[in-house]
């Protein structure tokens, strides 16, 4: 597969009337898990970071949380904003580099122009520029640790990072009206079942356990529980795992999951004109797998208004230094989050010597990899009924836009690996 | 003000200009202009170390060396020949001055976390420009005597990393983690050792940092760390 | 004919990848003669039969990687090893030190491409510096590419030793014998420096290595402002002088327009970044003032010292006129942040080159703007001289009028002086000019 972060392969088996297909991860594990077991607390960030080098601000905060609640220590609510806005500015970045280079060859038939590649390029830069401002790089961040910032953070890197957000906007709404005016192929989401963290993208408090997720018909509590919610299994074929829900269904997590559970329980503190644009997609959204494309360009611009919301008023005096390891104390940590493709789950044990004994990652990718799956298979069913004889070539081409519309990160999925 | 800095004055209104070749471009220079003016008016550069325009060029680092007509000579001290074909850079000229420059650094004990220069070090951007490696992060480093992390009981590699990144992490407060790889010079590994973490960060917590990259150390390097690691039992 | 580019991951995060999907690497690429012929990233598969350049990012941690790593070397004219997973076996190399018998871990022992195949070049990173790998890009376009060797030759062993003065300490462990000091020295007419011993063993020293003031020094600093390796430096921390601002037992700021106009050049600086940083330093006003100001009383035939070093220069060369020195006249609790090095053993003093490393020690991105609470100096009616020969027949041509004569030692004069900050350039006349440039522009009649 290409234009897929990643080494990775779709198999797509017919034989008769049955339609079988495998997505399988060929990258080799790296076994994150087991690499942080023995290392203090504050050098876990630094190496799980590298799990990914796509979304590690991701993985970066989610294992900072993690360890904070693991050893009881509390941040005050601007570094817990201040990081906040790192993942957010990393999904947006995440976002429009993902639909720009990966998806869009897919549909170029469909855009009007090709001036769009100037105008994406600004918008990473842009945003990599305002990221590299709270979080020091684009790739594994350095200006924060459990306990607090490392760096110093002033209000005028805030303002700085105000700025080059508003410099984007109206690039952001051309990026949307590009993508949204594009003809997606139709499919109906045979597992339409999806599951993401409430509040987001309003997450004004400290986050911190428990949490509370929303799935498409409930609500879970969740936190040290989280394997009761989120199951996960090893294959053989695959050096990634695959990942099933409460009752052992399949599902999905990521920009589709959180629009749609934006719009039934979510504050409505955007903008109307926002709001009435997911709106109007909200059907699409639910029935076509295909629409997580149209979801993440929907969401850029919702985090785009709720990163200008939340960072507008911050005050920073002083920001959280990062406390001595003395205020640390021993015990479990879970930290959930929303990353740029689903929801993030770091577990840590921290033994007294503050070390870790036991570690646990649960990817977003590993969560969606059995709904691509079972789309792949419905896909590949209506293609057979439709026509005679479906051209493999057709088949390949659009089973191959199905897997890069979810968006997976195989670095991200091939963590580590269980012997049989 | 300038009168005490001219070691060097024609008559700048009636100059008897000369043509040169540099790199075989045709330039016209003044008569009495050294060879290293003659080649930035042509557009191109000479690695320096001592000199110092206006004030110093007594040639004694050997770096500017240049081929005039064939001949090795320093750019900063000759005047041109009329006529003359300049070399600025070539096979034999590369070589030779990173040799010149490894001769120096063998000269100069590098003790970078403590030293005045740390954060603007020439010897550092000499280094870059000639492809000589083995000076460590602290030598780009601008945290000094008040901020070092290492003073400060926070471990951090940056004494034994290869130097490049500009020190982009302890800038921003962040220990340096080695990603750029070890220094593979004995002699400094012993002198950070010794005398920089010695009292300050325990060389537990540094083989902690050691681990994250550096699992291919090679065995001298880590029989250095058991050295002092025992020695301090 | 374009350069052939490729980019191979083997096992990695993509993040090396991913951080060259900027507009500073497309850019690079779209204007130099580089065509990207495989990168699966992007979807780019030409099926060509060799590659220029390949780049491998990831390190070797499966039969898998090996071939692609075997194949790619065998296709391509030159290989770069790209990011800390390649040149070093990456993060995930860590697991070749885990105890393997625990029954949850596979073997999973990673590799850099080193230990497989000949590598040509390396981005060393993680993420790796895609600045550097643009200009290795750069250079291999442009067929002068820098080959990188760590120092071949160990220390030699050389008999190195200290020379102490007030101000000022020599330690020879780091000196490249490269002659400056000595230059400078003999310059300003102290002459204690020269060089002893032959061969690798050459060095500098006083005579017999005797204190800097026993041998006539000065305190100029000259040859602190210009030593290029740092084996001259100052005997007084600043953390003393921090420590008291800290405290409030020192209040105020006076600085030189010098020392700012020298910043200016140094750093990039204007006066209200360097107000801004001296606040965050700790002081509680700040004002520009120059010592200068104090020639306003001085009566007619009277050579006026910038400072120590001219007095002590004057009073030996000079000792048949009268000499008079230029004190600044400031409060008890102010800091005297000056380009000479002599004024320590007056009033409470800090270099510029010494506000220079603190400055950069906070990180200028950060610095802000504020005025200075005053300005106090006085450049009217002023002659300066900085040549100890010409003194003499400006001093007779002046007796009667009323312009003051004010010596300058330093060879460029103060804006050049022992306690200046490094500067960007080695091009002293460039510096000079653009320093005097700096310093009219904070005083149009000067």
């Amino acid at each position: 597969m290409v234009r897929v972060a990643g080494e990775s392969e779709i198999i797509v088996m017919i034989e008769e009337d049955n339609v079988k297909v495998e997505y399988n991860s060929l990258a080799s594990p790296r076994f994150f898990e087991s690499l942080v077991r023995g290392r203090e607390y504050w050098e876990v960030p630094y190496v799980v970071s590298r799990v990914c080098g796509v979304c590690s601000h991701a993985h970066f905060w989610a294992s900072n949380l993690a360890i904070e609640l693991a050893s009881g220590i509390k941040v005050d609510e601007a570094t817990a904003t201040l990081r906040d806005a790192c993942n957010k500015l990393q999904i947006l970045q995440n976002h429009v580099v993902h639909l720009g280079f990966l998806v869009l060859p897919d549909y170029e038939h469909s855009i009007k122009s090709n001036k769009y590649a100037s105008m994406l390029l600004r918008i990473n830069k842009t945003v990599s520029d305002a990221l590299k401002l709270f979080g020091g790089r684009l790739t594994n961040p350095i200006t924060y640790l459990p306990g607090g910032f490392v760096t110093s953070i002033k209000p005028s890197t805030v303002e700085k990072v105000l700025n080059l957000l508003r410099s984007i906007g109206s690039d952001l709404r051309e990026l949307a009206d590009m993508i949204l005016s594009i003809d997606l192929p139709e499919l109906t989401d045979p597992s339409p079942r999806y599951a993401s963290l409430r509040g987001y993208p309003d997450i004004t408090v400290p986050v911190g356990g428990p949490y509370t997720i929303d799935t498409d018909k409930d609500t879970y509590v969740v936190y040290d529980n989280y394997r009761e919610v989120f199951s996960e299994y090893y294959l053989d074929t695959s050096t990634s795992k695959k990942c099933l829900m409460i009752n052992k269904d399949i599902f999905y997590s990521g920009a589709r999951a959180r629009l749609l559970n934006y719009l039934r329980r979510g504050k409505p503190s955007i903008s109307s004109e926002l709001r009435y644009m997911i709106l109007t997609y909200e059907k699409f959204l639910e029935e076509n797998p295909f629409s997580n494309i149209y979801a993440k360009v929907i969401e850029s611009l919702l985090i785009y208004e709720s990163l200008l919301q939340s960072l507008t008023p911050l005050k920073i005096r002083e920001l959280n230094r990062m406390k001595p390891g003395h205020d640390f104390k021993s015990g479990s940590g879970v930290g959930i989050i929303e990353a740029p493709r689903g929801l993030l789950i770091h577990y840590y044990e921290l033994n007294p010597e503050l070390r870790v004994v036991k570690a646990d990652i649960v990817t977003p990718t590993v969560m969606f990899s059995k709904h691509i799956e079972a789309s792949g298979e419905a896909l590949v069913r209506d293609l057979m009924n439709s026509e005679e004889d479906p051209d493999e070539a057709l088949i390949k081409k659009l089973i191959e836009s199905l897997v890069r519309a979810y968006d997976p990160c195989i670095p991200c999925a091939v963590h580590v690996v269980k012997k049989r | 003000m300038l009168d005490s800095l001219s070691f060097r004055r024609g008559n700048e209104g009636v100059a008897i200009m000369v043509r040169v070749y540099v790199n075989d471009r045709e330039i016209d220079v003044p008569h009495d202009a050294l060879i290293i003016e003659a080649v930035e008016r042509a557009g191109y550069e000479v690695p320096t170390l001592c000199y110092l325009k206006g004030f110093f060029n007594e040639a004694t680092c050997r770096i500017c060396l240049v081929k005039v007509n064939g001949r090795i000579v320093p750019a900063c001290r000759f005047p041109v020949l009329e006529n003359a074909k300049i070399v600025v850079e070539d096979n034999d000229l590369r070589k030779l001055r990173k040799i010149n420059l490894e001769l120096i650094l063998a000269t100069h004990e590098i003790r970078c976390w403590s030293c005045v220069r740390k954060g603007m070090c020439e010897l550092l951007s000499l280094s870059k420009k000639l492809g000589v490696e083995g000076i460590p992060v602290c030598s780009e480093c601008p945290l000094g005597e008040h901020s070092c992390l290492v003073l400060k009981g926070i471990p951090c590699l940056g004494s034994l990393t290869v130097a490049g990144c500009d020190a982009e992490c302890p800038r921003k407060g962040s220990p340096c983690i080695g990603c750029r790889g070890y220094i593979t010079n004995e002699d400094v590994w012993i002198s950070a050792l010794r005398s920089f973490y010695s009292g300050n960060v325990s060389i537990s917590e540094l083989k902690s940092l050691v681990d994250f990259f550096w699992s291919y150390l090679p065995r001298n390097l880590r029989e250095i760390l058991e050295e002092v690691s025992n020695n301090k039992r | 004919m374009p350069l052939k580019l490729a980019v191979v991951p083997l096992s990695s995060c993509d993040g090396c990848q991913y951080n060259l999907l900027s507009k500073e690497f497309l850019d690079f690429i779209r204007k130099s003669n580089i065509e990207l012929v495989f990168w699966s990233l992007l979807g780019l598969k030409n099926d060509v039969e060799t590659y220029d350049i390949a780049l491998i990012e990831g390190s070797v941690m499966s039969s898998r990687d090996l071939e692609t790593l075997l194949k790619t070397r065998i296709k391509s004219r030159i290989l770069i090893a790209m990011g800390a997973c390649a040149v070093l076996g990456g993060i995930q190399a860590g697991l070749n030190n885990l105890d393997m018998k625990k029954p949850e871990i596979e073997s999973g022992f990673s590799k850099p491409i080193s230990h497989y195949v000949n590598v040509d070049y390396y981005v060393r990173g993680c993420p790796a510096n895609t600045r550097e790998l643009i200009k290795l890009l750069k250079d291999l376009v442009s067929g002068t590419p820098i080959s990188v060797s760590s120092r071949r030759f160990n220390q030699i062993s050389r008999d190195n030793f200290r020379i102490s003065g007030m101000l000022i300490e020599i330690d020879t462990s780091k000196c490249v014998v490269c002659g400056r000091c000595v230059e400078a020295c003999s310059l300003i007419g102290a002459k204690v420096l020269n060089y002893v011993s032959r061969g690798t063993q050459t060095i500098i020293s006083t005579p017999y290595q005797e204190s800097l003031e026993n041998a006539g020094c000065i305190n100029c600093g000259l040859c602190f402002a210009y030593c290029p390796v740092g084996a001259i430096s100052l005997k007084t921390k600043t953390k003393n002088l921090l420590d008291r601002v800290r405290e409030g037992s020192l209040k105020t700021a006076y600085i030189e327009p010098e020392a700012l106009a020298s910043l200016a050049e140094s750093e990039n600086l204007d006066l209200e970044q360097i107000v801004s940083a001296l606040k965050l330093i700790g002081f509680l006003r700040v004002y520009v003032y120059s010592n200068l100001r104090e020639a306003k009383d001085a009566t007619g035939g009277t050579i006026l010292a910038r400072s120590p070093v001219e007095f002590s220069i004057l009073n030996k060369q000079l000792s048949e006129y009268r000499v008079h020195l230029l004190t600044p006249r400031i409060p008890q609790d102010a800091v005297f942040i000056t380009q000479c090095l002599s004024w320590k053993n007056t009033v409470n003093s800090l270099t510029t080159r010494e506000l220079q490393s603190l400055i950069r020690e906070l990180g200028t991105e950060e610095l802000g703007g504020e005025k200075p609470d005053g300005i106090l100096d006085y450049r009217e009616d002023i002659i300066v001289v900085n040549e100890l020969k010409s003194l003499k027949q400006i001093i007779s041509n002046h007796t009667k009028s009323a312009k003051k004569v004010i010596f300058e030692a330093c060879p460029g004069g103060c804006l050049l002086g022992g306690g200046q900050p490094v500067s960007r350039s080695n091009d002293l006349t460039k510096v000079l000019v653009r320093r005097e440039e700096a310093l009219k522009k904070l005083h149009p009649t000067c």
